[in-house]
């Protein structure tokens, strides 16, 4: 009775140390200049998504034909565009659709991969063998083309858009967690837990994945900025989210008919994509960097 | 290794199987009527029922899937277009080399430029020479392809007249395209390289190369590069994977006519046996071109090598045993 309760300790251990470790993981971030270039970039960009109804110089959608085809000037920094949309204003809208594109799709992704992944490792045998070979299956079909063929069937659209991106990121992150998993259950803590009567599920949910989690989450960041850019490649070919839609890649659309006679339609929404991914990349690498056992001081 | 090859191929095929069935799911999900799409809306109702049961749309879907799977595998034939009437099989053959080619040179490109870019940097590491092509090749990998693509245009076709904006001819037509292909792989090699040699540059036989007095050039190309490759070389896979489905979008601005660019208009003309022929082409294409990065793989890194060779070792041990089939 006593070594069991000493085991049960144990895994509560685990759990607080596991805690700390994710305030080491800031602190470590914090010293990385092009981190917290990442992370401030991130933020400014969160802050306008959600600011963006108060504090767009324009309403996005509104028609203004005698302005249309503006290049920037101090009116319209960003120009307009073929029907005289502030161009500035539909950017700072859109980033509400790729951040929210991006975010989901990544969070969806993960969401079934860390379930299929956690599975597969727990259980082995012939269940992980069913179900890595699902995962080869898909892992064979290039991403964008996955994509493609997915947002065919479900149609266009906003939502539609989320999940034919979240298919895609769903067998990277099952294949890495089960390798996680892997490594960790033949530990003590986990044997433990099992002997102690604890549930399959609770065994998966608490003592397995807090401990498997950290290469994924370099990966979720690295998922957004790669999904906020397959959403815009989507929706520039017409298979994702609708113009009127301030969405950027829908603008990069609607522009590439003007793109000799009006650049700036086309030069801004891509510069916009172009900072966003960035900022998640830099975060991305950052964590990377801090998590490393191998740098840790 | 011929064994190993093999082996590989074999498994191969459930995996491609397992792709045609998942592609045929999807398309069979979408709602609508191929007889319509054939037909358009204008027949009677009975020509839409012949046409049905013609092409046996009446039929359950697995029936439909092992139809498919028979025509795919036994014919190698896909099926005949909606929209043209014209056989896919046909069609494709005569798209993939382009795809292909880009793929093939965008590569090239991103390997002759991404990999002595990375080197340097690790080289001169905290100099302007490693901060540089770490910039370059981090905006590299946050910028859409197809976007970039656009702004080539832009500056070489439209502002400068240098080179043409679309379509297919001489070489010319080919920097454009090859060139937005290639940087978004560029800057991903580039990026591998560096950490890998970095990796690698620190470790006691390259002191020990440098403390027998061997020159820079060799301890680099002779020692770091060869130790850091193995990582690079799986990028160099992953970066041809991109090429086919970043492919689409350059396809489509230049208005190449390889496979995505016909993919994407089968997409918009709802024309799903097309479709599904070109994700399974591309998929066949990119199942190959990973088994081929494997393949270099084991010949580059002498562990795979040894790690098969002891295995296949053993596997005869237990088949010269009179019971041990089961190797």
């Amino acid at each position: 009775m006593t070594e069991m309760k000493n085991n049960l300790v144990n895994t509560d251990d685990v759990v607080v140390k596991k805690q700390n470790q994710f305030v080491e993981v800031f602190k470590r971030l914090r010293q990385r200049p092009s981190a917290m270039v990442g992370l401030t970039l991130l933020t400014i960009l969160i802050l306008i998504a959600l600011l963006s109804p108060w504090i767009i110089p324009y309403n996005y959608a509104k028609i203004d034909v005698l302005n249309a085809n503006q290049p920037p000037s101090s009116a319209h920094w960003f120009g307009t565009d073929q029907i005289g949309r502030d161009i500035l204003s539909r950017c700072m809208y859109g980033a509400r659709y790729s951040l929210t594109l991006g975010i989901l799709a990544t969070l969806i992704g993960t969401a079934i991969g860390l379930v299929f992944g956690s599975i597969a490792g727990y259980f082995g045998g012939k269940t992980d063998d069913i179900m890595m070979r699902i995962t080869d299956v898909f892992e064979s079909i290039p991403g964008m083309v996955l994509n493609i063929a997915v947002a065919c069937a479900v149609g266009p659209g906003f939502f539609n858009t989320i999940w034919a991106l979240s298919i895609g990121g769903i067998s990277g992150t099952a294949r890495m967690i089960r390798a996680q998993i892997l490594k960790i259950r033949s530990q003590e803590f986990i044997e433990a837990a099992e002997v102690t009567n604890c549930s399959t599920t609770k065994v998966i949910i608490k003592h397995l994945l807090p401990n498997a989690i950290s290469p994924t989450l370099v990966g979720m960041a690295m998922g957004v900025g790669w999904h906020i850019m397959g959403a815009a490649g989507l929706s520039y070919l017409g298979l994702g989210v609708q113009p009127p839609t301030p969405e950027w890649g829908a603008m990069l659309a609607d522009a590439r008919a003007y793109l000799a006679k009006y650049p700036w339609m086309c030069i801004f929404p891509g510069v916009c994509i172009m900072i966003t991914v960035l900022s998640f990349n830099l975060m991305g690498d950052g964590l990377r960097d801090a998590m490393d056992p191998k740098l840790k001081k | 290794m011929l064994r190993y090859v093999f082996r590989r191929l074999l498994m191969m095929i459930p995996v491609l199987l397992g792709v045609t069935i998942v592609i045929f799911t999807l398309m069979y999900i979408i709602p609508g009527d191929p007889a319509v799409a054939i037909l358009g809306s204008q027949a009677e109702p009975w020509e839409y029922e012949a046409l049905r049961e013609t092409m046996g749309l009446n039929d359950p879907y697995i029936v439909r899937l092992l139809r498919y799977l028979a025509q795919v595998y036994t014919r190698f034939d896909l099926g005949t277009s909606y929209l043209s009437g014209v056989s896919i099989t046909t069609e494709l053959a005569g798209r993939i080399p382009h795809t292909l080619t880009l793929g093939f040179f965008s590569v090239i490109v991103s390997v002759f430029i991404g990999i002595p870019l990375g080197i340097q940097a690790a080289t001169h590491a905290g100099t302007w020479r490693d901060w540089l092509p770490l910039t370059i090749s981090l905006i590299g990998v946050s910028m859409p392809g197809f976007w970039l693509a656009l702004m080539l245009v832009l500056a070489f076709s439209v502002k400068l007249g240098w080179l043409p904006a679309y379509g297919m001819g001489g070489l010319k037509y080919w920097v454009l395209p090859v060139l937005s292909g290639a940087f978004g792989g560029l800057a991903n090699l580039a990026k591998q390289t560096r950490s890998s040699m970095l990796d690698v540059l620190y470790s006691d036989y390259i002191v020990m190369a440098r403390a027998k007095g061997m020159p820079e050039r060799d301890v680099i190309y002779k020692h770091a590069l060869p130790n850091a490759l193995i990582p690079i070389i799986t990028i160099m896979g992953s970066t041809f994977a991109r090429m086919l489905g970043g492919g689409m979008l350059t396809e489509t601005i230049f208005s190449i006519p390889g496979v995505g660019y016909y993919m994407v208009k089968s997409v918009n003309n709802r024309d799903y046996p097309a479709v599904q022929g070109s994700v399974l082409l591309l998929s066949i294409v990119f199942t190959f071109v990973m088994l081929l990065t494997d393949i270099v793989m084991a010949f580059v890194d002498p562990r795979i090598k040894a790690q098969f060779a002891s295995r296949a070792a053993k596997d005869q041990t237990k088949q010269a045993k009179p019971k041990g089939a089961a190797a």
